[in-house]
């Protein structure tokens, strides 16, 4: 039987399509890197040397590769900051470019303190195959925005596709604006910057009463994209996103498992089959808070909600135990599993959960 | 660049039941209008044979940088399943 899928447009209206599932996979290097971010999520910094092992690296990537027979196609290394150890860096983009993956990075571009020594770099890492370079107020108290520039030109001149990455807690800000506006003048391409809002987990947890969110009374209602890529941690933790779930550790429904204690395909395969996550994917924390409010678990839930962030509803809303407590009986409910499984057909045109369960 | 819209029927045994067909019919998806600051890579079935056969990495740099290309001229690609 060949399920095939062929070619399709985008919908001119629709700027951003699904992303397929599990098609690209990050793997955090390292916890290390130059900067102290105060909205850090995973709080990174020059004082932290956790970092994967070139052992563990070299056996996942294995794994990833070997996960049905090619499924994945991209590793998308990141940190900390994956250029903080460039032995490590050299040695794992060597090993994910003989097993066939795709390579893309993540940095703040403190490598780059000239023009020329930022080609050079690059040059000498050919495995690249896409950038996205972070740079934004926080980022900048520690690395200067020429080194940015610098990056950024070289990617051009090495033929590098690359984004530039910021974050801010209100896009209305003017220092996020001038920002935003010295890097538009740089790239010229509004579709090369990306923009998130901060999380208020990890270090920015600190800074709570310092944020500027622009807060309203309903969630935003868009489906979820970072769920479709998960992510491994150094320590073989792997999680469904690498949003401010993380700091909920393995006490939420995106914790996939670890890989030192199962296989990345058992632990992959699971995902395949994780009914809440696919639940995020299709239909978005909002629908999801939706169905908590219809089931009686309003007092459990967030009341106000940052504008056009998915992510602090999905954080606020897990963060509750009576929460987690219901989606764990929803997820064991086949009706429910079913639809999940058939809306990803349906709307994704994905057929890997009807593949694995009955329904 | 091949964009046009092929019409496939799913298997048999993968056909949407009548009342969850309903459903989703009426379902109101928002994607997002802005892609966040997570980036993904899509690739075209010949693209991504082309890529995995090569060890040119030169090779490899020009595909991303088509599939770059293919995204904003509002081209999107899917995976074949076999």
């Amino acid at each position: 039987m060949e399920n095939s899928r062929s070619f399709f447009p985008m919908d001119p209206e629709q700027s951003v399509k699904d992303p397929p599932f599990m098609r690209n996979v990050g793997l955090l290097l390292t916890y290390h890197c130059q900067a102290s971010c105060a909205h850090c999520i995973i709080r990174a910094g020059p004082d932290r040397h956790e970092e994967v092992s070139l052992e563990d690296a070299r056996d996942w990537i294995e794994q990833i590769t070997a996960y049905r027979d090619g499924y994945i196609y991209v590793l998308s290394l990141t940190g900390g900051e994956p250029f903080s150890n460039l032995k490590l860096l050299r040695a794992v983009m060597k090993i994910a470019a003989e097993n066939k993956l795709l390579i893309s990075v993540v940095t703040n571009g403190f490598w780059a303190t000239s023009q020329g020594k930022a080609k050079r770099l690059l040059q000498s890492l050919p495995e690249i195959c896409f950038i996205s370079i972070s740079t934004d107020l926080y980022h900048q108290k520690f690395v200067p925005f020429d080194n940015v520039k610098n990056a950024i030109r070289a990617a051009r001149e090495c033929g590098i596709p690359f984004y530039v990455s910021l974050v801010t807690d209100n896009k209305e800000d003017p220092d996020y604006q001038r920002v935003y506006q010295e890097i538009l003048e740089l790239v010229e391409d509004p579709e090369q910057i990306r923009t998130g809002i901060i999380f208020p987990v990890g270090r920015a947890a600190e800074m709570k009463g310092d944020m500027n969110y622009s807060l309203c009374s309903e969630p935003c209602p868009e489906v979820c994209q970072a769920s479709s890529s998960p992510c491994i941690f150094p320590d073989g933790r792997v999680y469904g996103c690498i949003g401010p779930l993380i700091d909920l550790h393995e006490h939420q429904p995106l914790y996939l498992g670890s890989l030192k204690e199962h296989p990345v395909a058992e632990i992959f395969d699971a995902a395949e089959t994780n009914p809440i996550l696919h639940a995020l994917r299709l239909w978005g924390p909002a629908r999801v808070l939706s169905w908590l409010r219809e089931a009686g678990v309003g007092d459990h839930l967030p009341t106000a909600f940052v504008s056009g962030d998915i992510c602090q509803t999905c954080h606020a809303m897990l963060s509750d135990p009576a929460v987690r407590e219901w989606l764990h009986t929803l997820e064991q409910d086949t009706e429910f599993r079913r639809k999940v499984a058939y809306g990803r057909l349906y709307h994704l045109e994905e057929s890997g959960m009807l593949e694995v369960g009955r329904y | 660049m091949p964009t046009k819209k092929t019409v496939t029927q799913a298997p048999k045994e993968l056909a949407i039941p009548a009342d969850l067909l309903r459903s989703f019919k009426t379902d109101i998806r928002f994607l997002p209008v802005n892609p966040g600051t997570r980036g993904y890579i899509m690739f075209d079935r010949a693209m991504l044979i082309a890529a995995l056969r090569s060890s040119n990495i030169d090779e490899r740099k020009t595909m991303a940088t088509q599939l770059e290309a293919l995204g904003r001229a509002g081209g999107e690609l899917v995976i074949m399943q076999q």
